[in-house]
């Protein structure tokens, strides 16, 4: 069962949202419960911290008189709930929502002012949770999260073509089939965590065997699928073949 | 002579010397600030002081047989000592920044040469033997009568040509440490050059004195052509600040129009609403006030929304060059958003670079969704716990060979195109700590520049 919480500071929109989500609840047999309706941020982190698991939070954006705001409580939370779902309410349609997608991971915004809207926008919104989570269920996908400076990236393993060394220490380029990222790192723990599916073919490339598309023994290049070539050292010669066949 | 005689000698030249140091600064420096009996006092004991520690350390010097070492080694402490004597002086009177006061000491000690040397071609004799009283006499007439006339000359030199308003420009752009450098070396140098001099009178076929002036002349130019390029770049920046503020009025007065327009509109639906309020249908009047809610975020609110992220956008270049942006894509009809949540200060990086950098992304991005109907550009800046991050987001129109992107002359608009993003990682390249990425993710195409700022 999926925790939900609410913070808002306007009672009677607080009442509103409680009374709808439950309703809703109800109606569509979710697997959810509305725990805690609060005005203040910290009592929805004490909540988190004694019930930690991955919970439904429906945040206000702008609450007066408290130490935070919606922000900054929902990055509270994220330390304590890194999967959670996070929803932010709001008065002003104009919300820089991209800054919370990318800082916080938040699944979507709700305009109050309008209770029709809101009340669509809530029932949208446990409807994306109910099917992300159907999605999850059914696919064991494997990540490979990396930190890049203050946010975490999820790549699946398998998007993954190779790691390349750049010109610069301990900088490292992820070559991915929707992705370039540059991070810091080192090649040796990271063949390290990504143990038998990848290999050290070169000092400068770490490559994911299923990724290879063709081998060029001559000229020790290796093709990848997505077009992409990298070198071969001669000593990987014999366990690259190896590992192929 | 005995010790006393040379030092009451000297306490008269030193005194001629700081009398003119002083005229010519207030030539140059303009009046005298904070009249005050204590600011007085405090000049006259400096100067005092430094006439005295001056004539005694001159003094000693002679007595000592220092002024007598090669190359004229002594002479050249000596003009050391008077020169750091005076930048104190100058501290006390006009308060000035070290940099300044040294600068000045050296540009006076120079001056101070010139009349001296004026002065020393009008003395038949240029050898003195102190010790002979005849000698001596014409000696001290020279010194306290020839040269401080050939002073005043100098002073009045001073006067006439608007030294004052150079002076001032001059001290206005900070003496930099290499200036001034070659300033504190001046005393060596003229030693140098007087001793090329020599040796050229001597030997015939070259001269190391017309090179070492023809340096200088050289190094000048230099210094004024380099000034001319600085006028130059504050005029160019002045016309983009102006750029920049007429865009912004633009704005401001389109978004007048908008709110007059609404204004109208109002006027209208409040009287609409009236009527209904009368028959007393609350429907029709809730149906009413979300129409106008509507309304206002589609006419006003986007403008102002716009206007608010741009404020909290403060760094003027970035600035700038978004206001240029939004000038583009608003007439090419090309739907863009702007994500400034908390206010952007500063960056590690160059603002020329940044904006190099940023104005690469934007253009590609307006590029891909040109004439795109359902084209968007996302762009977010978000300075957070010693990071910032740039994000340019634009919608997928055609399709990306993902692997080549930032490959020199790759692009998905034909040939001779994509220099852009390779140009974006070599700027990069020169900076530590930033890293790119890019993305394809829902459709979308996403770069993201990353800085660490501490």
């Amino acid at each position: 069962m999926l925790p939900v919480y609410i913070c808002e500071d306007d009672a009677k929109i607080r009442a509103a949202q409680k009374e709808y989500l439950e309703k809703q609840i109800m109606i569509e047999g979710y697997d959810m419960e509305v725990v805690l309706c609060s005005g203040h941020p910290r009592e929805i982190i004490e909540a988190v911290k004694e019930s930690p698991g991955r919970g439904i939070y429906f945040l206000d954006i702008e609450l007066v008189g408290e130490p935070m705001d919606g922000f900054g409580l929902g990055q509270e939370i994220r330390k304590l709930d890194s999967r959670g779902f996070l929803i932010y309410v709001t008065a002003f349609p104009d919300l820089a929502f991209e800054t919370f997608r990318y800082h916080l991971e938040a699944l979507d915004y709700i305009v109050k002012g309008n209770p029709v809207k809101m009340q669509e926008g809530i029932r949208h919104c446990l409807k994306v949770i109910t099917e992300r989570m159907r999605k999850e269920k059914g696919e064991e996908r494997e990540f490979f999260s990396v930190k890049v400076m203050d946010v975490v990236k999820h790549i699946p393993v398998d998007e993954i073509v190779f790691f390349e060394t750049t010109g610069r220490t301990h900088r490292i380029e992820l070559h991915g089939q929707n992705d370039r990222i540059d991070f810091i790192g080192s090649m040796q723990e990271l063949e390290e965590k990504l143990g038998e599916r990848f290999l050290r073919v070169h000092r400068a490339y770490l490559v994911n065997l299923e990724q290879i598309a063709q081998l060029d023994l001559k000229g020790r290049e290796i093709l990848m699928k997505n077009g992409e070539t990298c070198m071969f050292s001669r000593g990987m010669k014999k366990a690259l073949v190896g590992r192929l066949e | 002579m005995t010790f006393f005689e040379v030092f009451c000698g000297n306490i008269v030249s030193v005194g001629i010397a700081a009398i003119f140091f002083v005229g010519a600064v207030i030539r140059l420096f303009g009046e005298i600030p904070y009249k005050n009996r204590k600011h007085y006092c405090q000049i006259f004991g400096s100067l005092i002081l430094f006439i005295i520690f001056c004539a005694f350390a001159g003094t000693v010097f002679y007595k000592s047989g220092l002024f007598a070492t090669p190359h004229n080694g002594g002479e050249m402490v000596y003009a050391y000592i008077e020169i750091t004597g005076f930048m104190m002086v100058l501290r006390v009177i006009y308060r000035k920044p070290v940099r300044v006061c040294l600068a000045t000491a050296v540009f006076m000690s120079i001056l101070y040469d010139v009349g001296w040397n004026l002065a020393d071609i009008l003395s038949p004799n240029k050898i003195y033997d102190l010790s002979l009283m005849a000698d001596r006499r014409e000696y001290l007439f020279h010194e306290w009568i020839t040269t401080p006339l050939c002073l005043i000359l100098v002073i009045v030199l001073l006067h006439k040509t608007n030294s004052r308003e150079l002076f001032a420009q001059w001290e206005e752009q900070k003496p930099k440490i290499p200036v001034l450098v070659f300033l504190g070396g001046y005393p060596i140098l003229s030693q140098i050059i007087q001793e090329t001099v020599d040796i050229s009178a001597r030997e015939v076929g070259y001269n190391p004195a017309t090179a070492m002036i023809l340096l200088l002349v050289v190094y000048m130019i230099f210094m004024y052509t380099g000034r001319e390029g600085v006028q130059q770049k504050r005029i160019e920046d002045q016309e983009v600040s102006l750029k920049q503020q007429g865009a912004y009025i633009e704005n401001l007065e389109g978004l007048q129009r908008e709110v007059r327009k609404f204004r109208h509109d109002f006027k209208n639906m409040m009287s609409g609403m009236y009527l209904q309020a009368e028959e007393g249908n609350l429907e029709a009047i809730q149906s009413y006030i979300h129409e106008m809610t509507d309304d206002f975020d589609l006419q006003v609110g986007s403008q102002i929304r716009l206007m608010n992220q741009l404020a909290n956008i403060r760094v003027t270049e970035v600035k700038g060059l978004f206001l240029e942006k939004m000038k583009t894509m608003q007439e090419a009809e090309i739907h863009w958003e702007l994500e400034v949540l908390k206010p952007f200060e500063k960056t590690r990086l160059r603002s020329t670079d940044l904006c190099r950098c940023m104005g690469i992304l934007l253009d590609n991005a307006m590029e891909e969704v040109r004439g795109r109907k359902d084209g968007k550009v996302h762009i977010m800046i978000s300075s957070q716990s010693g990071y910032t991050t740039f994000l340019v987001k634009n919608t997928l129109h055609s399709s990306v060979d993902f692997h080549k992107v930032g490959m020199p002359g790759y692009s998905t608009k034909g040939k001779n195109r994509g220099i852009g993003l390779d140009n974006y990682k070599k700027i990069l390249g020169k900076y530590e700590k930033t890293l790119p990425l890019t993305t394809i993710q829902d459709g979308y195409f996403i770069q993201e520049l990353k800085i660490q700022e501490m």
